[in-house]
């Protein structure tokens, strides 16, 4: 994404395209959180106080499972799927639609390739929290900060994007292991609380 | 060292944007969940969110 849009926002206003894409995200987040809460409201109303001991069974179950992948423990093939944003968007949609769309399609976090597999315990917490509010920003927050970090390299970068691909690409082994080992964490405060 | 800074600010902003999120809707909205769950499920979602600069 960073190796996309960098060289896009050159064509237009840079700051107003980041900021498109971090918009672009956090509606995207925002959107998939509404939706699960209203799945969430629906699966509360069937389950009543028994959607909560589903949540910290299934939720920490699946952060388990997730933090072992993501950490090399254990070695399966990851659940994922090859769909990336569409490099044709901003010339078929315009240009900052474009650059809002991809931040709307990363934002909704299961559409495009998962990079990570403790990000498909996000959605699946979403759901099983019952609570709309509690959705939204489970998965806003996802949107706005994945968006954030494209337009924290792009800004980082200069000029130079394929340094800056390089560079990001030294570090996604490290950042796995960060994202897994938060999942670790995350499971044992779930139970415990 | 500028663009250091810079990206700092913005790490830093989503985190704050993040935490208040999570205090906003674990303190305000009182999940069914609790609130320390919702915390730190955000808190992963700012940590997933932020590593994925790399994706497609």
């Amino acid at each position: 994404m960073v190796g996309q849009i960098g060289p896009l926002v050159q064509v237009g206003r840079k700051r107003t395209a980041l900021a498109l894409h971090v918009v672009g995200g956090l509606a995207g987040g925002a959107v998939i959180g509404v939706v699960l809460g209203f799945g969430g409201l629906l699966l509360r109303a069937a389950l009543g106080g028994t959607l909560d001991t589903v949540f910290v069974v299934v939720v920490t179950a699946a952060l388990l499972y997730a933090a072992a992948v993501d950490l090399g423990v254990l070695r399966l093939s990851p659940v994922t799927w090859e769909r990336q944003t569409p490099g044709s968007w901003p010339c078929s949609l315009g240009h900052y639609p474009g650059i809002f769309g991809w931040g709307f399609d990363l934002g909704l976090g299961i559409t495009t390739r998962i990079p990570y597999q403790s990000l498909l315990v996000l959605p699946l917490a979403a759901l099983l929290s019952g609570d709309l509010a509690t959705a939204v920003a489970i998965t806003a927050v996802y949107g706005a900060s994945r968006a954030l970090a494209v337009v924290a390299a792009v800004s980082a970068a200069g000029d130079d994007y394929a340094a800056a691909c390089d560079a990001i690409q030294t570090r996604v082994l490290p950042l796995k292991r960060l994202v897994g080992a938060t999942g670790l964490v995350i499971a044992a405060l779930i139970v415990i609380s | 060292m500028a663009n250091t800074a810079r990206l700092s600010g913005l790490v830093g902003l989503a985190a704050l944007a993040g935490l208040a999120a999570a205090v906003l809707v674990g303190g305000a909205a009182e999940p069914a969940i609790g609130a320390l769950p919702v915390f730190v499920l955000v808190s992963l979602s700012l940590v997933v969110g932020l590593s994925t600069a790399a994706s497609p």
